[in-house]
Protein backbone atom coordinates (compact mmCIF):
# COMPACT_ATOMS: atom_id res chain seq x y z
CA UNK A 1 0.00 0.00 0.00
CA UNK A 2 1.48 3.36 -0.97
CA UNK A 3 1.89 6.28 1.40
CA UNK A 4 -0.78 8.25 -0.44
CA UNK A 5 -3.32 5.49 0.01
CA UNK A 6 -2.76 5.19 3.76
CA UNK A 7 -3.01 8.99 4.03
CA UNK A 8 -6.36 8.85 2.26
CA UNK A 9 -7.60 6.07 4.45
CA UNK A 10 -6.58 7.95 7.55
CA UNK A 11 -8.41 11.02 6.27
CA UNK A 12 -11.49 8.96 5.50
CA UNK A 13 -11.51 7.56 9.02
CA UNK A 14 -11.11 11.03 10.54
CA UNK A 15 -13.96 12.39 8.45
CA UNK A 16 -16.27 9.49 9.34
CA UNK A 17 -15.51 9.94 13.02
CA UNK A 18 -16.37 13.62 12.80
CA UNK A 19 -19.61 12.84 10.96
CA UNK A 20 -20.51 10.23 13.57
CA UNK A 21 -19.89 12.71 16.38
CA UNK A 22 -21.85 15.50 14.70
CA UNK A 23 -24.71 13.18 13.80
CA UNK A 24 -24.84 11.72 17.29
CA UNK A 25 -25.43 15.18 18.70
CA UNK A 26 -27.91 16.01 15.96
CA UNK A 27 -29.78 12.83 16.83
CA UNK A 28 -30.08 13.53 20.54
CA UNK A 29 -31.57 16.92 19.69
CA UNK A 30 -33.89 15.74 16.97
CA UNK A 31 -35.07 12.47 18.41
CA UNK A 32 -37.08 13.79 21.35
CA UNK A 33 -38.88 16.13 18.97
CA UNK A 34 -39.69 13.35 16.54
CA UNK A 35 -40.83 11.22 19.46
CA UNK A 36 -43.24 13.95 20.62
CA UNK A 37 -44.71 14.49 17.18
CA UNK A 38 -45.11 10.76 16.39
CA UNK A 39 -46.80 9.89 19.65
CA UNK A 40 -48.99 12.98 19.78
CA UNK A 41 -50.59 11.74 16.56
CA UNK A 42 -51.46 8.32 17.99
CA UNK A 43 -55.08 7.72 18.84
CA UNK A 44 -54.67 5.44 21.88
CA UNK A 45 -52.44 5.37 24.92
CA UNK A 46 -51.85 1.69 24.24
CA UNK A 47 -50.13 2.48 20.97
CA UNK A 48 -47.89 5.09 22.66
CA UNK A 49 -46.78 2.71 25.38
CA UNK A 50 -46.52 -0.52 23.43
CA UNK A 51 -44.66 0.93 20.46
CA UNK A 52 -43.11 4.26 21.45
CA UNK A 53 -40.53 4.36 18.64
CA UNK A 54 -42.73 3.80 15.63
CA UNK A 55 -44.66 6.40 13.65
CA UNK A 56 -48.44 6.37 14.22
CA UNK A 57 -50.44 3.73 12.36
CA UNK A 58 -53.54 5.87 11.91
CA UNK A 59 -52.44 9.47 12.50
CA UNK A 60 -55.16 11.58 14.12
CA UNK A 61 -55.35 15.17 15.32
CA UNK A 62 -57.81 14.29 18.05
CA UNK A 63 -55.21 14.86 20.80
CA UNK A 64 -54.54 18.33 19.45
CA UNK A 65 -58.17 19.35 19.39
CA UNK A 66 -58.74 18.00 22.91
CA UNK A 67 -55.54 19.49 24.34
CA UNK A 68 -56.29 22.88 22.80
CA UNK A 69 -59.71 22.95 24.48
CA UNK A 70 -58.82 21.44 27.83
CA UNK A 71 -55.73 23.55 28.47
CA UNK A 72 -57.38 26.61 26.93
CA UNK A 73 -54.34 27.31 24.78
CA UNK A 74 -56.18 30.11 22.99
CA UNK A 75 -56.36 32.05 26.25
CA UNK A 76 -52.74 31.18 27.18
CA UNK A 77 -51.48 32.41 23.83
CA UNK A 78 -53.44 35.64 24.06
CA UNK A 79 -52.09 36.31 27.57
CA UNK A 80 -48.52 35.56 26.55
CA UNK A 81 -48.81 37.73 23.44
CA UNK A 82 -50.21 40.64 25.49
CA UNK A 83 -47.48 40.38 28.12
CA UNK A 84 -44.64 39.93 25.63
CA UNK A 85 -45.65 42.69 23.23
CA UNK A 86 -46.34 45.18 26.01
CA UNK A 87 -43.02 44.41 27.68
CA UNK A 88 -41.11 44.82 24.42
CA UNK A 89 -42.83 48.09 23.53
CA UNK A 90 -42.27 49.69 26.94
CA UNK A 91 -38.71 48.47 27.30
CA UNK A 92 -37.56 49.42 23.81
CA UNK A 93 -38.93 52.90 24.35
CA UNK A 94 -37.42 53.36 27.82
CA UNK A 95 -34.09 51.80 26.99
CA UNK A 96 -33.50 53.57 23.69
CA UNK A 97 -34.21 56.97 25.25
CA UNK A 98 -32.06 56.29 28.30
CA UNK A 99 -29.31 54.70 26.21
CA UNK A 100 -29.16 57.91 24.20
CA UNK A 101 -28.70 59.85 27.41
CA UNK A 102 -25.96 57.55 28.67
CA UNK A 103 -24.13 57.74 25.38
CA UNK A 104 -24.46 61.42 24.46
CA UNK A 105 -24.57 63.43 27.66
CA UNK A 106 -21.98 63.82 30.33
CA UNK A 107 -23.53 64.33 33.73
CA UNK A 108 -22.42 63.79 37.27
CA UNK A 109 -22.66 60.20 38.38
CA UNK A 110 -23.36 58.94 34.87
CA UNK A 111 -20.93 56.06 35.00
CA UNK A 112 -21.94 55.07 38.51
CA UNK A 113 -25.60 55.07 37.47
CA UNK A 114 -24.83 52.94 34.44
CA UNK A 115 -22.90 50.53 36.64
CA UNK A 116 -25.89 50.18 38.96
CA UNK A 117 -28.18 49.52 36.02
CA UNK A 118 -26.08 46.82 34.36
CA UNK A 119 -25.22 45.16 37.69
CA UNK A 120 -28.87 44.21 37.83
CA UNK A 121 -28.08 41.54 35.25
CA UNK A 122 -26.20 39.67 37.97
CA UNK A 123 -29.07 39.69 40.47
CA UNK A 124 -31.09 36.45 40.17
CA UNK A 125 -34.79 37.00 39.65
CA UNK A 126 -35.43 34.53 42.49
CA UNK A 127 -33.64 36.90 44.88
CA UNK A 128 -36.32 39.55 44.36
CA UNK A 129 -39.39 37.38 44.08
CA UNK A 130 -40.45 37.81 47.72
CA UNK A 131 -40.65 41.63 47.85
CA UNK A 132 -42.14 41.72 44.36
CA UNK A 133 -44.87 39.35 45.48
CA UNK A 134 -45.77 41.58 48.44
CA UNK A 135 -45.63 44.69 46.25
CA UNK A 136 -47.99 43.18 43.71
CA UNK A 137 -50.30 42.07 46.51
CA UNK A 138 -50.39 45.56 48.01
CA UNK A 139 -51.02 47.18 44.63
CA UNK A 140 -53.76 44.65 43.89
CA UNK A 141 -51.76 43.42 40.91
CA UNK A 142 -51.72 39.71 41.66
CA UNK A 143 -53.54 37.76 38.96
CA UNK A 144 -53.17 40.79 36.77
CA UNK A 145 -51.17 40.89 33.55
CA UNK A 146 -50.21 44.50 34.21
CA UNK A 147 -48.32 43.46 37.33
CA UNK A 148 -46.44 40.84 35.38
CA UNK A 149 -45.59 43.33 32.64
CA UNK A 150 -44.20 45.82 35.17
CA UNK A 151 -42.06 43.13 36.79
CA UNK A 152 -40.78 42.02 33.38
CA UNK A 153 -39.90 45.57 32.37
CA UNK A 154 -37.85 45.97 35.54
CA UNK A 155 -36.27 42.55 35.16
CA UNK A 156 -35.08 43.07 31.60
CA UNK A 157 -33.55 46.53 31.78
CA UNK A 158 -29.83 45.73 32.27
CA UNK A 159 -28.65 43.86 29.19
CA UNK A 160 -30.74 45.73 26.58
CA UNK A 161 -29.58 49.03 28.06
CA UNK A 162 -25.98 47.95 27.71
CA UNK A 163 -26.48 46.75 24.13
CA UNK A 164 -28.32 49.89 23.04
CA UNK A 165 -25.74 52.18 24.61
CA UNK A 166 -23.03 50.33 22.69
CA UNK A 167 -24.93 50.95 19.47
CA UNK A 168 -25.22 54.66 20.24
CA UNK A 169 -21.52 54.79 21.03
CA UNK A 170 -20.76 53.40 17.60
CA UNK A 171 -22.79 56.11 15.87
CA UNK A 172 -20.47 59.10 15.41
CA UNK A 173 -21.90 62.10 17.25
CA UNK A 174 -20.66 64.54 14.60
CA UNK A 175 -23.25 63.06 12.25
CA UNK A 176 -25.96 64.54 14.44
CA UNK A 177 -24.07 67.79 15.05
CA UNK A 178 -23.70 68.35 11.33
CA UNK A 179 -27.42 67.87 10.80
CA UNK A 180 -28.26 70.29 13.61
CA UNK A 181 -25.96 72.91 12.08
CA UNK A 182 -27.81 72.34 8.82
CA UNK A 183 -30.95 73.34 10.67
CA UNK A 184 -32.64 69.99 11.28
CA UNK A 185 -34.89 69.67 14.33
CA UNK A 186 -33.85 67.25 17.11
CA UNK A 187 -36.77 65.04 16.20
CA UNK A 188 -35.71 64.90 12.54
CA UNK A 189 -32.15 64.17 13.61
CA UNK A 190 -33.25 61.25 15.73
CA UNK A 191 -35.75 59.87 13.28
CA UNK A 192 -33.78 60.27 10.05
CA UNK A 193 -30.18 59.84 11.16
CA UNK A 194 -29.89 58.04 14.48
CA UNK A 195 -32.82 55.65 14.28
CA UNK A 196 -31.88 53.92 11.00
CA UNK A 197 -28.42 53.21 12.42
CA UNK A 198 -29.95 52.00 15.66
CA UNK A 199 -32.36 49.58 14.01
CA UNK A 200 -30.16 46.46 14.21
CA UNK A 201 -29.68 47.17 17.91
CA UNK A 202 -33.40 47.48 18.49
CA UNK A 203 -33.98 44.26 16.57
CA UNK A 204 -31.42 42.52 18.79
CA UNK A 205 -32.87 43.62 22.08
CA UNK A 206 -36.38 43.04 20.79
CA UNK A 207 -35.59 39.39 20.07
CA UNK A 208 -33.79 38.98 23.39
CA UNK A 209 -36.62 40.53 25.39
CA UNK A 210 -39.25 38.58 23.45
CA UNK A 211 -37.68 35.23 24.21
CA UNK A 212 -36.98 36.05 27.85
CA UNK A 213 -40.50 37.27 28.43
CA UNK A 214 -42.21 34.47 26.55
CA UNK A 215 -40.20 31.95 28.58
CA UNK A 216 -40.44 33.59 31.98
CA UNK A 217 -41.60 31.15 34.57
CA UNK A 218 -40.84 32.17 38.16
CA UNK A 219 -42.72 35.47 38.35
CA UNK A 220 -45.67 34.13 36.39
CA UNK A 221 -45.81 31.13 38.74
CA UNK A 222 -45.74 33.42 41.77
CA UNK A 223 -48.07 36.23 40.72
CA UNK A 224 -50.70 34.29 38.78
CA UNK A 225 -52.98 31.75 40.38
CA UNK A 226 -56.23 32.04 38.45
CA UNK A 227 -56.13 30.04 35.20
CA UNK A 228 -57.65 32.86 33.15
CA UNK A 229 -54.47 34.90 33.60
CA UNK A 230 -51.96 32.09 32.97
CA UNK A 231 -49.26 32.55 30.38
CA UNK A 232 -48.08 29.68 28.18
CA UNK A 233 -45.27 28.30 30.42
CA UNK A 234 -47.36 27.95 33.57
CA UNK A 235 -50.53 27.07 31.69
CA UNK A 236 -48.65 24.09 30.31
CA UNK A 237 -47.42 23.16 33.79
CA UNK A 238 -50.92 23.22 35.22
CA UNK A 239 -52.24 21.20 32.27
CA UNK A 240 -49.48 18.66 32.86
CA UNK A 241 -50.34 18.49 36.54
CA UNK A 242 -53.95 17.57 35.77
CA UNK A 243 -53.42 15.19 32.85
CA UNK A 244 -49.99 13.72 33.57
CA UNK A 245 -51.21 10.22 32.68
CA UNK A 246 -52.82 11.16 29.38
CA UNK A 247 -49.60 11.18 27.37
CA UNK A 248 -51.29 11.73 24.04
CA UNK A 249 -52.84 14.97 25.28
CA UNK A 250 -49.65 16.11 26.98
CA UNK A 251 -47.51 15.45 23.92
CA UNK A 252 -49.95 17.32 21.71
CA UNK A 253 -49.71 20.17 24.25
CA UNK A 254 -45.92 20.13 23.88
CA UNK A 255 -46.21 20.47 20.13
CA UNK A 256 -48.68 23.35 20.51
CA UNK A 257 -46.21 25.13 22.81
CA UNK A 258 -42.95 24.29 21.06
CA UNK A 259 -43.83 24.35 17.37
CA UNK A 260 -44.53 28.08 16.87
CA UNK A 261 -41.17 29.18 18.28
CA UNK A 262 -39.25 26.52 16.38
CA UNK A 263 -40.99 27.50 13.15
CA UNK A 264 -40.24 31.19 13.71
CA UNK A 265 -36.66 30.17 14.41
CA UNK A 266 -36.39 28.22 11.14
CA UNK A 267 -37.54 31.30 9.23
CA UNK A 268 -35.54 33.99 11.03
CA UNK A 269 -32.59 31.87 12.15
CA UNK A 270 -29.90 34.42 11.27
CA UNK A 271 -31.57 37.35 12.98
CA UNK A 272 -32.49 35.36 16.07
CA UNK A 273 -29.05 33.85 16.58
CA UNK A 274 -27.43 37.24 16.09
CA UNK A 275 -29.88 38.90 18.45
CA UNK A 276 -29.34 36.38 21.22
CA UNK A 277 -25.56 36.10 20.97
CA UNK A 278 -24.97 39.84 20.74
CA UNK A 279 -24.86 40.46 24.46
CA UNK A 280 -22.89 37.31 25.17
CA UNK A 281 -20.11 37.26 22.61
CA UNK A 282 -18.00 40.11 23.75
CA UNK A 283 -18.59 42.76 26.32
CA UNK B 1 -34.18 58.57 31.37
CA UNK B 2 -36.35 59.40 34.36
CA UNK B 3 -39.00 56.74 33.61
CA UNK B 4 -36.26 54.12 33.35
CA UNK B 5 -34.76 55.17 36.67
CA UNK B 6 -38.16 55.10 38.36
CA UNK B 7 -38.99 51.65 36.99
CA UNK B 8 -35.62 50.32 38.01
CA UNK B 9 -35.83 51.86 41.46
CA UNK B 10 -39.30 50.47 42.07
CA UNK B 11 -38.93 46.97 40.66
CA UNK B 12 -35.25 46.17 41.15
CA UNK B 13 -33.48 48.35 43.71
CA UNK B 14 -36.25 48.73 46.24
CA UNK B 15 -36.90 44.95 46.29
CA UNK B 16 -33.18 44.36 46.75
CA UNK B 17 -33.09 46.59 49.83
CA UNK B 18 -36.38 45.14 51.07
CA UNK B 19 -34.99 41.62 50.80
CA UNK B 20 -31.94 42.52 52.82
CA UNK B 21 -34.04 44.27 55.46
CA UNK B 22 -36.50 41.36 55.64
CA UNK B 23 -33.60 38.94 56.11
CA UNK B 24 -33.10 40.51 59.55
CA UNK B 25 -36.68 39.77 60.58
CA UNK B 26 -38.64 36.82 61.80
CA UNK B 27 -41.69 37.12 59.61
CA UNK B 28 -44.33 34.78 58.21
CA UNK B 29 -45.63 37.38 55.77
CA UNK B 30 -48.82 38.02 57.78
CA UNK B 31 -48.17 38.81 61.43
CA UNK B 32 -46.07 41.68 62.74
CA UNK B 33 -42.40 41.02 62.00
CA UNK B 34 -39.89 40.77 64.82
CA UNK B 35 -36.35 42.05 64.43
CA UNK B 36 -33.94 39.18 65.07
CA UNK B 37 -30.63 40.51 63.74
CA UNK B 38 -28.49 37.87 62.10
CA UNK B 39 -30.48 34.88 63.44
CA UNK B 40 -31.65 33.89 59.97
CA UNK B 41 -28.07 33.78 58.74
CA UNK B 42 -27.04 31.59 61.65
CA UNK B 43 -29.92 29.27 60.85
CA UNK B 44 -28.85 29.24 57.20
CA UNK B 45 -25.35 28.27 58.19
CA UNK B 46 -26.73 25.25 60.04
CA UNK B 47 -29.24 24.21 57.38
CA UNK B 48 -28.10 20.99 55.68
CA UNK B 49 -30.62 21.46 52.86
CA UNK B 50 -29.13 24.85 52.08
CA UNK B 51 -25.60 23.43 51.88
CA UNK B 52 -26.78 20.66 49.63
CA UNK B 53 -28.54 23.20 47.41
CA UNK B 54 -25.35 25.24 47.24
CA UNK B 55 -23.44 22.09 46.32
CA UNK B 56 -25.93 21.36 43.54
CA UNK B 57 -25.57 24.90 42.17
CA UNK B 58 -21.80 24.36 42.14
CA UNK B 59 -22.20 21.01 40.35
CA UNK B 60 -24.30 22.70 37.67
CA UNK B 61 -21.66 25.41 37.31
CA UNK B 62 -18.81 22.91 37.13
CA UNK B 63 -20.49 20.77 34.47
CA UNK B 64 -21.27 23.83 32.40
CA UNK B 65 -17.58 24.80 32.51
CA UNK B 66 -16.14 21.30 32.20
CA UNK B 67 -18.62 19.77 29.76
CA UNK B 68 -20.90 22.22 27.93
CA UNK B 69 -18.33 24.85 26.97
CA UNK B 70 -15.55 22.41 25.88
CA UNK B 71 -18.05 20.27 23.98
CA UNK B 72 -19.52 23.30 22.23
CA UNK B 73 -16.02 24.54 21.45
CA UNK B 74 -14.86 21.23 19.98
CA UNK B 75 -17.97 20.77 17.84
CA UNK B 76 -17.60 24.32 16.54
CA UNK B 77 -13.88 23.87 15.90
CA UNK B 78 -14.53 20.70 13.89
CA UNK B 79 -16.91 22.56 11.60
CA UNK B 80 -14.36 25.31 10.98
CA UNK B 81 -11.22 23.20 10.64
CA UNK B 82 -12.80 20.66 8.28
CA UNK B 83 -14.10 22.77 5.42
CA UNK B 84 -15.21 19.59 3.64
CA UNK B 85 -17.96 18.82 6.16
CA UNK B 86 -21.38 18.88 4.54
CA UNK B 87 -24.76 19.81 6.08
CA UNK B 88 -23.11 22.51 8.21
CA UNK B 89 -26.19 24.68 8.35
CA UNK B 90 -28.26 21.62 9.26
CA UNK B 91 -26.06 20.93 12.29
CA UNK B 92 -26.10 24.59 13.27
CA UNK B 93 -29.89 24.71 13.11
CA UNK B 94 -30.39 21.51 15.06
CA UNK B 95 -27.95 22.21 17.89
CA UNK B 96 -29.65 25.50 18.64
CA UNK B 97 -33.21 24.13 18.86
CA UNK B 98 -33.29 23.75 22.70
CA UNK B 99 -32.59 27.49 23.03
CA UNK B 100 -35.95 28.10 21.38
CA UNK B 101 -37.87 25.86 23.77
CA UNK B 102 -40.03 27.22 26.54
CA UNK B 103 -38.12 25.96 29.56
CA UNK B 104 -41.16 24.56 31.35
CA UNK B 105 -42.03 22.53 28.24
CA UNK B 106 -38.44 21.34 28.01
CA UNK B 107 -38.45 20.16 31.62
CA UNK B 108 -41.81 18.43 31.29
CA UNK B 109 -40.68 16.74 28.08
CA UNK B 110 -37.73 15.23 29.93
CA UNK B 111 -39.98 14.16 32.79
CA UNK B 112 -41.74 11.94 30.27
CA UNK B 113 -38.50 10.78 28.63
CA UNK B 114 -37.23 9.77 32.08
CA UNK B 115 -40.47 8.05 33.11
CA UNK B 116 -39.40 4.74 34.70
CA UNK B 117 -42.24 2.62 33.32
CA UNK B 118 -43.24 4.14 30.00
CA UNK B 119 -40.39 6.51 29.25
CA UNK B 120 -38.42 5.96 26.05
CA UNK B 121 -35.05 6.04 27.82
CA UNK B 122 -35.64 2.97 29.98
CA UNK B 123 -37.53 1.46 27.09
CA UNK B 124 -34.54 1.90 24.81
CA UNK B 125 -32.15 0.43 27.37
CA UNK B 126 -34.36 -2.65 27.71
CA UNK B 127 -34.67 -3.03 23.94
CA UNK B 128 -30.91 -3.08 23.39
CA UNK B 129 -30.41 -5.55 26.26
CA UNK B 130 -29.13 -3.06 28.79
CA UNK B 131 -32.20 -3.29 30.96
CA UNK B 132 -30.06 -3.46 34.09
CA UNK B 133 -29.13 0.18 33.48
CA UNK B 134 -32.77 1.28 33.63
CA UNK B 135 -33.34 3.57 36.61
CA UNK B 136 -35.91 5.70 38.33
CA UNK B 137 -34.03 8.67 36.93
CA UNK B 138 -35.81 11.44 38.77
CA UNK B 139 -37.16 9.50 41.75
CA UNK B 140 -33.91 8.00 43.01
CA UNK B 141 -32.25 10.55 45.32
CA UNK B 142 -28.79 9.21 44.60
CA UNK B 143 -28.91 9.97 40.87
CA UNK B 144 -31.70 12.54 40.43
CA UNK B 145 -29.35 15.53 40.40
CA UNK B 146 -27.28 13.95 37.62
CA UNK B 147 -30.42 13.27 35.59
CA UNK B 148 -31.28 16.95 35.93
CA UNK B 149 -27.76 18.04 35.05
CA UNK B 150 -27.84 15.86 31.93
CA UNK B 151 -30.88 17.83 30.74
CA UNK B 152 -29.05 21.08 31.43
CA UNK B 153 -26.08 19.88 29.39
CA UNK B 154 -28.46 18.89 26.60
CA UNK B 155 -30.10 22.31 26.77
CA UNK B 156 -26.94 24.45 26.74
CA UNK B 157 -24.26 22.67 24.70
CA UNK B 158 -25.81 23.96 21.49
CA UNK B 159 -25.66 27.51 22.80
CA UNK B 160 -21.92 27.27 23.47
CA UNK B 161 -21.50 25.64 20.07
CA UNK B 162 -23.08 28.65 18.36
CA UNK B 163 -21.17 31.19 20.48
CA UNK B 164 -17.83 29.51 19.85
CA UNK B 165 -18.57 29.02 16.18
CA UNK B 166 -18.99 32.78 15.84
CA UNK B 167 -15.77 33.37 17.78
CA UNK B 168 -13.65 30.85 15.86
CA UNK B 169 -15.03 32.07 12.54
CA UNK B 170 -13.86 35.57 13.39
CA UNK B 171 -10.23 34.39 13.59
CA UNK B 172 -8.59 35.28 10.24
CA UNK B 173 -8.46 32.10 8.13
CA UNK B 174 -4.88 32.83 6.99
CA UNK B 175 -3.60 32.23 10.51
CA UNK B 176 -5.09 28.76 10.68
CA UNK B 177 -4.23 27.95 7.06
CA UNK B 178 -0.58 28.91 7.38
CA UNK B 179 -0.29 26.81 10.52
CA UNK B 180 -1.76 23.87 8.60
CA UNK B 181 0.73 24.41 5.77
CA UNK B 182 3.57 24.38 8.28
CA UNK B 183 2.37 20.95 9.32
CA UNK B 184 0.82 21.75 12.68
CA UNK B 185 -1.75 19.18 13.76
CA UNK B 186 -5.33 20.26 14.22
CA UNK B 187 -5.12 19.54 17.91
CA UNK B 188 -2.03 21.78 18.20
CA UNK B 189 -3.79 24.57 16.30
CA UNK B 190 -6.74 24.39 18.67
CA UNK B 191 -4.48 24.43 21.71
CA UNK B 192 -1.82 26.89 20.59
CA UNK B 193 -3.71 29.30 18.34
CA UNK B 194 -7.48 29.13 18.63
CA UNK B 195 -7.91 28.90 22.40
CA UNK B 196 -5.34 31.61 23.23
CA UNK B 197 -7.03 33.94 20.73
CA UNK B 198 -10.39 33.27 22.35
CA UNK B 199 -9.20 33.73 25.88
CA UNK B 200 -11.31 36.75 26.76
CA UNK B 201 -14.42 35.27 25.16
CA UNK B 202 -13.94 31.97 26.98
CA UNK B 203 -13.42 33.78 30.23
CA UNK B 204 -16.67 35.64 29.66
CA UNK B 205 -18.47 32.39 28.80
CA UNK B 206 -17.22 30.82 32.02
CA UNK B 207 -18.35 33.83 34.04
CA UNK B 208 -21.83 33.86 32.54
CA UNK B 209 -22.15 30.07 32.77
CA UNK B 210 -21.31 30.24 36.47
CA UNK B 211 -23.71 33.04 37.33
CA UNK B 212 -26.37 31.39 35.20
CA UNK B 213 -25.91 28.17 37.17
CA UNK B 214 -26.79 30.00 40.36
CA UNK B 215 -29.93 31.47 38.80
CA UNK B 216 -31.40 28.10 37.78
CA UNK B 217 -35.02 27.59 38.75
CA UNK B 218 -37.55 26.72 36.01
CA UNK B 219 -36.27 23.39 34.83
CA UNK B 220 -35.68 21.97 38.30
CA UNK B 221 -38.98 23.21 39.66
CA UNK B 222 -40.83 21.63 36.77
CA UNK B 223 -39.00 18.30 36.88
CA UNK B 224 -38.53 17.56 40.59
CA UNK B 225 -39.51 20.62 42.68
CA UNK B 226 -36.19 20.07 44.45
CA UNK B 227 -36.98 16.51 45.49
CA UNK B 228 -36.82 13.61 46.10
CA UNK B 229 -35.69 14.33 49.65
CA UNK B 230 -34.18 17.68 48.63
CA UNK B 231 -31.62 15.86 46.50
CA UNK B 232 -32.09 18.20 43.50
CA UNK B 233 -32.66 21.35 45.51
CA UNK B 234 -30.84 24.50 44.34
CA UNK B 235 -30.79 27.74 46.30
CA UNK B 236 -33.59 29.36 44.32
CA UNK B 237 -35.97 26.39 44.68
CA UNK B 238 -35.26 26.10 48.39
CA UNK B 239 -35.83 29.79 49.06
CA UNK B 240 -39.02 29.66 47.00
CA UNK B 241 -40.35 26.75 49.03
CA UNK B 242 -39.38 28.35 52.34
CA UNK B 243 -41.14 31.59 51.41
CA UNK B 244 -44.27 30.43 49.62
CA UNK B 245 -44.93 27.00 51.15
CA UNK B 246 -43.55 27.31 54.68
CA UNK B 247 -44.14 31.07 55.16
CA UNK B 248 -40.55 31.54 56.34
CA UNK B 249 -40.28 34.93 54.66
CA UNK B 250 -37.44 36.28 56.78
CA UNK B 251 -35.38 33.12 56.51
CA UNK B 252 -35.99 32.90 52.79
CA UNK B 253 -34.88 36.52 52.39
CA UNK B 254 -31.60 35.70 54.07
CA UNK B 255 -31.09 32.98 51.51
CA UNK B 256 -31.98 35.40 48.70
CA UNK B 257 -29.44 37.88 50.03
CA UNK B 258 -26.70 35.25 50.13
CA UNK B 259 -27.61 34.18 46.60
CA UNK B 260 -27.34 37.77 45.37
CA UNK B 261 -23.94 38.19 47.00
CA UNK B 262 -22.73 35.00 45.30
CA UNK B 263 -23.86 35.98 41.81
CA UNK B 264 -22.65 39.57 42.13
CA UNK B 265 -19.23 38.31 43.26
CA UNK B 266 -18.87 35.84 40.42
CA UNK B 267 -20.35 38.32 37.96
CA UNK B 268 -18.09 41.20 39.02
CA UNK B 269 -15.80 40.49 36.06
CA UNK B 270 -18.70 40.88 33.64
CA UNK B 271 -20.01 44.00 35.36
CA UNK B 272 -16.63 45.74 35.31
CA UNK B 273 -15.99 44.80 31.72
CA UNK B 274 -19.41 45.92 30.57
CA UNK B 275 -19.47 49.21 32.41
CA UNK B 276 -16.01 50.11 31.08
CA UNK B 277 -16.66 49.07 27.50
CA UNK B 278 -17.17 51.94 25.13
CA UNK B 279 -17.95 50.42 21.81
CA UNK B 280 -19.56 47.28 20.67
CA UNK B 281 -17.83 44.94 18.28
Amino acid sequence: MSAIDSGRIKRLITLSLIYILLSFFALIYIYPLVWIVFNSLKGSAGEIFSNPWAPPVNPTFKNYIDAWQIANFGRLYINSIIVTSATITILVLLVSLAGYGFSRFRFRGRDALFLIFVSGYMVPSASLVIPLYFMMRNFGLLNNLLGLILAYVGLNIPLPLFIIRSFYNNIPANLEEAAIIDGASPFTVFWEIVFPLLRPGIASIGIWIALNTWNEFLYALTFLSSPGTFTVPIGLLSFFGLYANAWGLILAGFVIVLAPLEIIYMIFQKQIVRGLTRGAIRA
Amino acid sequence: MVPLIVTYLLFRLYPLVFTFYTSLLKWDGVRTPVFVGLDNYVRLFNDAVFWNALKNNCLIAITSIAVEIPLGLILAYLLVIEPGIKFKSFFKTVYFTPMMMVSSALGLLWTLLYDPTFGPINNFLKTIGLGFLAREWLADPSIAIWSVILVIVWQWTGWYFILNLAEISSIPTEIIESALVEGASKWTILKEIVIPMMKSSLFMQITLASTGSFMYFDLIWVMTRGGPMHSTEVISTWLYREAFFYSQVGYSSAMATVLTVITLTIGAYWIIKVSKSVGYR
